[in-house]
């Protein structure tokens, strides 16, 4: 009980002090402000292409493509193999007992980038009749859905946003026909959001490529997949792949996974390890600064431990300062930020949010405290060696 | 010695003190010079965009086929001097995650187009000759291990064979080596499209890309438009953009991961700024007896001030050549990521330059207070 005391009132002698040691302090919360934002920024963004994409998908749904199909929009799979899937597959089953099962008719569509002006390589998403069963996550919220048989999409709200002339009542030339946007839908803060959908008969017939580019099957639980995928890899004469609804997303998104991972493990990593220097120079001028107080301290009794204790918490509270401006930083400028750029083997145009999420955040503090954590303790190990008798001397 | 032997003294005043300083410097330009690299690069390569090619794609995406003999009709629009075209889709090596970027193309075209994909002529030669030739780029030579000679199996799940098999088995004759930085053709695996459309079950004479160049790049926005207006009433309509249009939908990820490599440069270049104006602050309150010693055996205050800036701008420019040579090692793995590029020398001269602006920003402060300085209160240690 009492070492606890004493530690704590080395570490609030020290505190006292840290006012005459402010540029220092400043340094070192400024220095690992520095690294908290860069790392949140990256990390925000990754979480806010996991809402995009890879949590989108739920574990009970389950993705059919062609196998080998690299990317969506190679796959294909026709009226035939859509109906063997169907015999084959045990299904889930809506209220009306129809099975949830829908195919959709991906068709890429160029569309003009508001803010950049640049063609982007947009998706016209064909749907059938149990779609919005398939995926409840689906909600219209202006105008209505489109009518089957005719030329009418839905736009994301996110694809209505980034791109120009998707206004609700507005017509699009597509496919050598003309298109009428007769609603805006969400889906959940997901890719579909960039999307615009029509119904997938349509679709096949103007873009006269009449075959399927997945079908998402609802499985009565995540454990059924096993035995779903060997059933339908399992149909004669047809080759088809079967992935969990994530795993598949997480593919589509792979080739900005690269490009984010080397951004937040390589360039933050150096960065992390430039933020430890300085942690530990500001903390060992600090302790050069207060050699005398230290070693008076230690003359008076104070054991080495309580000494370091105290030193490693001045540094973690430093830290644990810097780690908060840094995530608070990040969050004013870039919280809710609209990332659009494009993704997957088909650089298809995908709109996210950067999101600030409670798990981004206590990572970055968590890395905030390992910095200051070494920063004070590497210097505090050191000081311990010096002689008292010479340091009580010091200027 | 003189000057300099008093300014590297200082600097070995407190040796870990100024050995941590210099760490942090060295990563902050090691960091700068990586990032600035990669963005000059990335401008160094759009800078030199041959503007006398175009690019015509099927209006509706760039997945939409074009026909061959329309490439032949486009070769015949005058102010049009040579035309080459490309079926592209993307195949997998024994397992679907692992993808090759596959190109079936007139390649005698494509290395006529693309003379800065070096190619030697003998393997040229041979590829027009092997009809299951392949040549690849020196990336995936070295990714995969291939070299000239070896059979490489690819499956591909949209273009089956007439023979209904999906795998294409494929000759290595060649090895090419884009000079310049080119994401879009860095790694590509180029095979005869001749052959291609023979053994294809369907859609021969299909190809995703022409391209074509003009004999004046200033008329490239007219030859465009001519190219254009010949496809309004085929078929098919197209879309002709000019190298750099094109590129930036191809590079669009690169370029927006831009905006995060300059909020990270900011971030560096603030923090190296912090740190040196502390050290310089410190190390110079810490001497102030010392310099007191200088001032009374005759220093003038401007001498005293140029140790100090002396010294600042010894460290930053120490830690600036040994960051930038860093970078400088690190940057051919980490250009890899972006295409081949090579560091420009700009880059090391803006390192240099923010090197001296750090070290006069933080040396200003401490001279100030330098010269301030009361020789008899800092000589009785006050």
């Amino acid at each position: 009980m009492s070492a606890i005391r004493t530690w704590w009132s080395a570490t609030w002698m020290g505190l006292l002090g840290l006012s005459r040691r402010c540029l220092n302090a400043i340094v070192m919360v400024l220095s690992i402000a520095g690294v908290v934002a860069v790392f949140s920024f990256v990390l925000a963004m990754n979480a806010g292409l996991d809402e995009a994409m890879r949590d989108s998908g739920s574990p009970d749904r389950a993705v059919v493509l062609r196998a080998g199909s690299t990317v969506e929009i190679s796959s294909a799979i026709s009226h035939e193999e859509l109906t063997l899937i169907r015999n084959a597959a045990d299904a889930r089953k809506s209220a009306d007992g129809v099975p949830l099962i829908t195919a959709e008719a991906a068709a890429p569509l160029t569309l003009i980038e508001t803010r950049s002006g640049l063609e982007v390589n947009g998706t016209l998403r064909g749907i059938g009749p149990e779609a919005l069963a398939v995926r409840p996550e689906i909600h219209i919220v202006a105008g209505r859905m489109f009518e089957p048989g005719k030329l009418e999409i839905v736009v994301g709200e996110q694809a209505l946003r980034q791109f120009n002339g998707l206004q609700l009542g507005s017509e699009i030339q597509a496919y050598q026909n003309k298109w009428k946007v007769v609603g805006v839908f969400t889906a959940g803060g997901s890719f579909r959001e960039s999307e615009l959908m029509a119904d997938a008969e349509v679709v096949m017939n103007i873009s006269q490529r009449p075959m399927f580019q997945n079908v998402t099957v609802v499985l009565p639980n995540a454990d059924a997949f096993a035995g779903f995928k060997k059933i339908v890899t399992g149909i004669p004469h047809v080759a088809l792949d079967v992935f969990p609804e994530p795993d598949y997303l997480r593919r589509e998104s792979q080739s900005l996974n690269s490009l984010l991972y080397f951004m937040a493990w390589v360039m933050g990593g150096i960065m992390a390890l430039g933020a430890a220097f300085v942690a530990i120079n500001a903390m060992y001028a600090s302790i050069d600064d207060r050699r005398r107080e230290i070693a008076t301290l230690r003359a008076l009794g104070f054991r080495p431990w309580v000494v370091i204790g105290a030193i490693v918490a001045e540094a973690l509270l430093l830290a644990l300062l810097g780690g908060v401006l840094g995530a608070a930083a990040a969050w004013a400028i870039v919280n809710g930020h609209t990332i659009s750029t494009a993704v997957g083997g088909d650089l298809r145009q995908l709109v996210f949010q950067v999101a600030m999420t409670p798990k981004v955040v206590l990572q970055c503090l968590a890395a905030a405290l390992l910095l200051g954590g070494m920063g004070g303790l590497i210097p505090a190990v050191r000081a311990m060696r010096r002689q008292v008798v010479e340091d009580l001397r010091a200027v | 010695m003189g000057y300099l032997f008093l300014i590297w003294k200082g600097l070995c005043r407190k040796p870990v003190r100024t050995a941590l300083t210099f760490a942090s410097m060295t990563i902050a330009f090691l960091l700068f010079g990586l990032l600035n690299g990669i963005n000059q690069g990335l401008d160094s390569v759009t800078a030199r965009f041959h503007l006398d090619r175009l690019y015509v794609m099927n209006r509706i995406s760039m997945y939409h086929p074009l026909i061959v003999p329309f490439a032949q009709q486009v070769e015949k629009i005058p102010g049009i001097k040579d035309v080459a075209y490309w079926a592209y889709f993307v195949g997998y090596y024994q397992q679907p995650t692992v993808q090759l970027p596959i190109v079936a193309a007139d390649v005698r075209r494509i290395f006529r187009m693309y003379p800065e994909l070096q190619l030697p002529p003998a393997q040229l030669q041979t590829m027009t000759r092997t009809r299951t030739g392949a040549v690849i780029s020196n990336h995936l030579a070295q990714r995969f291990g291939w070299k000239i000679g070896d059979r490489v199996p690819v499956k591909s799940a949209i273009w089956p064979r007439k023979d209904g098999e999906d795998t294409w088995t494929f000759d290595i004759v060649g090895i090419y080596t884009p000079s310049e930085a080119s994401p879009a053709l860095n790694d590509l695996f180029f095979v005869n499209l001749d052959y291609f459309d023979e053994a294809r079950a369907f859609g021969a004479g299909a190809v995703h890309l022409i391209i074509a160049r003009v004999d004046d790049e200033r008329r490239s926005g007219q030859v465009a438009k001519a190219i254009d207006d010949l496809a309004e009433n085929s078929p098919f309509q197209t879309r002709t953009r000019t190298e750099n249009a094109y590129a930036a939908v191809q590079w669009r990820q690169i370029n927006d991961l831009r905006l995060i490599g300059n909020f990270i440069t900011v971030a560096v270049l603030f923090t190296l700024l912090v740190v040196s104006a502390s050290t310089m602050m410190q190390s110079v309150r810490q001497r102030f007896s010392e310099l007191a010693v200088l001032m009374a055996v005759g220093f003038t205050p401007a001498r005293i001030a140029a140790l100090v800036v002396g010294e600042a701008l010894m460290l930053t420019l120490l830690a600036a050549a040994t960051g930038l040579g860093l970078a400088a090692l690190a940057f051919p793995s980490v250009a890899a990521l972006f295409g081949a590029m090579r560091m420009q020398p700009a880059v090391f001269l803006a390192g240099l330059a923010i090197a001296v602006v750090v070290a006069l920003l933080s040396a200003a402060l401490p001279v100030v207070r330098a010269a301030r300085l009361s020789i008899v209160d800092a000589l009785s240690g006050r």
